[in-house]
This record gives structure tokens, C-alpha cells and sequence, in this order.
């Protein structure tokens, strides 16, 4: 790899935005922050600045259980760059707060990944501010 | 609300020139050289002058993206659409849906002529920075891309989903990849026509599970157009008219983690499909031919159930023995499609419609086809446009 592929090799490093400053301090801390609607309850995944489904401004951050089960899966044989290493298992997690996020699932064999599987998060460091939640089998 | 199912009768819009330059790996063009060579070929198709058209609509390069890509085509190509011109981004579901914008301007009365086109050097020219940032805009940039997810990874995710849920194989999935490349082999303009097998398309490498390499579409290098008009100004041109009889489109999602499950993704599917048979006024037993989206074989699955052809969750009994194939009960892709033929993001489903239509497909001709439906699909199955043709008003 030259110098200049060298961006290419690396895993992508989500930049924070405004709406999600605060999940990504969450996970530095080791906790799944997920929002919840003040006003109609709603929780809400990925981070927003408004309530999708009734438009309210005022959410609250909690913490999710980080358990979940797998919605779907695959197992991906080659990667967008270079700095992902196949085989690697791209899912759908459902968590038990009802939302739906996608993440890897770890710490196992990827071919034994089962929708409805159990699983619980975790989080891998990719620089000193992001801590990418990921999921092991619970 | 209910939509105005009569809004097409009141002032008919038709296709009625169809273009379509070489397709595969054709090195030495850029995108606009493609865009107006099929321009070029869709004019003298219609049997007009390039003055006769008072309306384009263009949708965008992977290749070299333009901040008004309409009007940067329009400029090259020498007219100037006077009436109405737009360009459109809605991913894979934006060829099928230039047809219902054409025929909506021209219902409105703000043009009458209007050139629907797209071209690019996809294959030759996109580098692998301009591939990554295709991939990226697939995906949530911070939530779903650091996970790595693949295009073909996302619709894997259906299609792994599917399997759970309704026992769907991967050799059902195979039977679709089959038949498009044996609607491929007659097709002239094909990039792939060597005959493959169910088990050439299941020993492909695996790209992301279940999808194979041969459960991918192509990429390609080429350019495509088609011309609609009023069917007034369709009475004094070259070929018999083809009627655009239906449209609908429905979104739930952008990003595959926020689409609803799976059932409820293909019933909203329904709905829509619902209304563009109605607006058309005709049942799915007079479909005679079908140009289904299929930048992946689950797609085409997925999509026959959503259309209504089969129940959800009977797609894959559905596409079995041959009945997606010409000579079979629903004639899918006749041209080969995504898989087989080229990927200009579907503007041959519409071409090929067309030439079904007037009857001029040759070998892959469905004997008397007078209805046809043509989809698109774009993102993560996260855009849907059905517009439904027919050969007489
Ligand atoms: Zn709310």
C-alpha cells in the first residue's frame, strides 16, 4: 500500500455531526445512547434533530439495554475498502427498544450467524474519540 | 387522498422513439458523448428534428457529476428546451419515472415533445474512489457505512430475510439470473450472452450471502434514450404509438436499517402497484410481458411479489420452470436486463417494453403483447416506480 492508497486501507471513522455528538460520548463511555420522543414516547434510531413520527424537538437521550436479536445478516466475501476483512457479517440488529440499527456481529464464527440470534453489545475503538458499537452473541 | 385515475386519459402521452447506442465495454466516450449519441438515435427513431423537442429530462453521471445535469446535456447537444426541463435522482427508480414526469408535463400542457435520456462510461471510467462513493451513498454515512455494507450486501439482507421467512433458495434465485441471460443470447445489444446454469450462477464466488457474483447485475458503458410525445403530435410520426396507461412510485425508506419488515415492505409495494393498474384500467392477467428492475435476482423476486404476479412470499415457486422466460406465462426482461444485457439504470426495461409493444422484438417477440409493465428500483429498495404500457389507448 502507497501513501496515498493509505486512506483507502483504513476502516471509514464516522465524523461526528451535530445530532450525534452526544451517541457517539455515549459509546466513548460504553453505553448505547438512543433518543426518546418527550412527547409521544417514540424511540428513535438513528440520532435526529426532530421526532419522526410527530415532529416534537424535545427528546431525552437514554441508554439502551444493548440487547438485541439479529432481523437479518450477511456475510460479506469482500469489503468497499481495502481496510475491511472479509469475511465479515454486515446485520440488522432489532433491539429491545423496538428500533432497528445495522452493525457487525463479532466474537463468533460468521457462519454461525442466525436470524433471531441473541446478541449484546460492544464496543471497538477506532481512534481516541469513536468507539464503533458492535454486537457479540449474547 | 385519491389520486385522479383518469389524470393520463385527459391528454394522452406515448412513447414514440426509442435509442439505444452499443452497449459493454466501450471505452473512449464520456457520458455526455453517450447522452447525445442516444439522443441522436431516438430523434431519427421518432422520425422528428431535434427542434420538434420542447422538453428534456436527464438524471445524473456516476461518472462526471454536474451541478444541473439537464441543462449541461441540453447545452452540448445543442437545443434549448424551452417548456420544461428537469433532471431526476432517484436512483434506480428514475428511468420508469421519467416516463410518468414526461407524461405529466405533458398532461399539464407545458410541452409536447419531450427527450428522456441517460448515458455513461460506468465500466471504463469510474475509478475506484468514484465506486467507493457510490457504495457510501448507500448507506447512513456514520450509522450503516463504518459496518462495511456492500450494495449487494444490502439487498443480501432481504434476501437472507426472505429465505427465514418463506424458505426461498438460492437455486430459485439462480432461475432468475438463467433466464436473463437466455433472453440475453437474443438480444444483439447484450454485453453477456454465453449461456450459464443454475449451478454456474451457485458456484460464483459469493459476493455477500446468500447473493453470488452471478446474482449481480453488470456494469456497463453506454447510452439510451426515449422520446415522448402528445398523442396528437404521435399521430404524424414514424411508429404506431405506445400509450403510457399507469404510473405510481412509493418510498418508506431511504437506508435498509429504517425499512419496514419485510411483509410490510412488499404490501406498500402492493398499494402502489394497486393504483397503477387501476389508473390503467386493466387486471395483472393482461400483463403480457414484464421489465422488472433487477440490479439484483431478489430484486425481481421481491418485486413480482409487490407488483401482485404472486403472493408475497411465492416468488420463488414463482420464478421456477420457466416462467419468467419467453414462452412462459410472464415474460420478464426479454432484453436480459441489468444481469445480462447493460445497466443504464433501466432505461432498456423501458426500450424493450417499447419494442415489444410495436411488435418489433425479433426472436424475443411475445407473440401479440399489447399491455407491458415497467419498474424501477432505487437504493436499498428504498424507491419504487411502476408505469404500465399498452399499444392502444
Ligand atoms: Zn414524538
Amino acid at each position: 500500500m502507497s501513501e496515498k492508497s493509505g486512506e483507502k486501507s483504513k476502516v471509514p471513522v464516522p465524523q461526528k455531526r451535530p445530532e450525534t455528538e452526544k451517541f457517539w460520548e455515549g459509546c466513548k463511555e460504553g453505553k448505547l445512547l438512543l433518543q426518546k420522543c418527550n412527547d409521544c414516547g417514540e424511540y428513535i434510531f438513528y440520532p435526529r434533530a426532530l421526532c419522526p413520527r410527530c415532529m416534537s424537538q424535545s427528546l431525552s437521550w437514554v441508554e439502551s439495554s444493548g440487547r438485541g436479536e439479529v432481523y437479518t445478516f450477511s456475510i460479506h466475501h469482500r469489503g468497499p475498502t481495502p481496510g475491511f476483512k472479509p469475511p465479515y457479517v454486515v446485520a440488522l440488529i432489532d433491539l429491545e427498544e423496538g428500533v432497528r440499527m445495522m452493525s457487525n456481529v463479532v466474537g463468533c464464527d460468521p457462519n454461525e450467524v442466525k436470524i433471531g440470534m441473541k446478541v449484546k453489545v460492544t464496543f471497538e475503538q477506532l481512534n481516541e474519540d469513536i468507539y464503533l458499537p458492535k454486537f457479540v452473541p449474547a | 387522498m385519491d389520486i385522479d385515475r383518469d389524470f393520463l386519459k385527459k391528454r394522452r402521452a406515448c412513447l414514440v422513439g426509442i435509442g439505444e447506442t452499443e452497449q459493454g465495454k466501450v471505452p473512449g466516450k464520456s457520458s455526455l458523448q453517450f447522452h447525445s449519441e442516444a439522443a441522436k438515435l431516438a430523434i431519427e427513431d421518432a422520425g422528428i428534428r431535434k427542434e420538434d423537442i420542447n422538453g428534456v429530462i436527464t438524471a445524473f453521471s456516476f461518472v462526471d457529476q454536474t451541478f444541473m445535469h439537464c441543462t449541461t446535456f441540453a447545452e452540448y447537444f445543442g437545443i434549448a428546451p424551452q417548456f420544461y426541463y428537469t433532471s431526476m435522482a432517484i436512483g434506480g427508480s428514475t428511468a420508469a419515472w421519467m416516463l410518468a414526469q414526461a407524461a405529466m408535463a405533458i398532461h399539464a400542457g407545458l410541452a409536447d415533445v419531450i427527450l428522456c435520456v441517460r448515458g455513461d462510461n460506468t465500466l471504463t471510467g469510474l475509478t475506484s474512489e468514484g465506486m467507493i462513493a457510490l457504495i457510501k451513498e448507500m448507506s447512513h454515512i456514520e450509522l450503516e457505512y463504518p459496518y462495511g455494507l456492500l450494495t449487494p450486501g444490502g439487498y443480501a439482507l432481504f434476501a437472507q430475510r426472505h429465505m427465514y421467512e418463506f424458505g426461498t433458495r438460492s437455486e430459485q434465485l439462480a432461475a432468475i439470473a438463467v433466464a436473463m441471460r437466455k433472453h440475453a443470447a437474443l438480444m444483439p445489444n447484450a454485453f453477456k450472452k454465453e449461456p450459464i446454469t443454475i449451478e454456474d450462477v451457485l458456484n460464483s464466488p459469493m459476493i455477500a450471502s446468500p447473493l453470488h457474483l452471478l446474482d449481480c447485475c453488470l456494469v456497463t458503458d453506454g447510452g439510451g434514450a426515449f422520446i415522448v410525445a402528445s398523442e396528437e403530435k404521435a399521430r404524424n410520426m414514424k411508429h404506431k404509438p405506445v400509450y403510457i396507461k399507469g404510473v405510481a412510485q412509493e418510498s418508506t425508506h431511504q437506508y435498509i436499517s429504517q425499512a419496514p419488515n419485510l411483509r410490510e415492505l412488499l404490501m406498500t409495494y402492493r398499494k402502489a402497484a394497486d393504483k397503477a393498474f387501476a389508473m390503467a384500467g386493466i387486471q395483472r392477467k393482461d400483463i403480457d410481458v414484464a421489465m422488472i428492475y433487477d440490479c439484483f435476482t431478489i430484486t425481481v423476486l421481491m418485486s413480482l411479489e409487490g407488483l401482485g404476479f404472486c403472493e408475497i412470499g411465492e416468488g420463488g415457486p414463482f420464478v421456477e420452470g420457466g416462467r419468467i422466460e419467453l414462452g412462459g406465462e410472464l415474460p420478464v426482461n426479454t432484453h436480459g436486463g441489468l444481469l445480462s444485457q447493460a445497466h443504464l439504470g433501466g432505461m432498456f426495461h423501458v426500450n424493450e417494453a417499447v419494442r415489444q409493444l410495436r411488435g418489433e422484438a425479433g426472436p424475443r417477440q411475445v407473440p401479440g403483447a399489447s399491455h407491458a409493465v415497467v419498474t424501477g428500483n432505487g437504493g436499498l429498495f428504498s424507491s419504487q416506480s411502476i408505469v404500465i404500457l399498452g399499444n392502444e389507448p
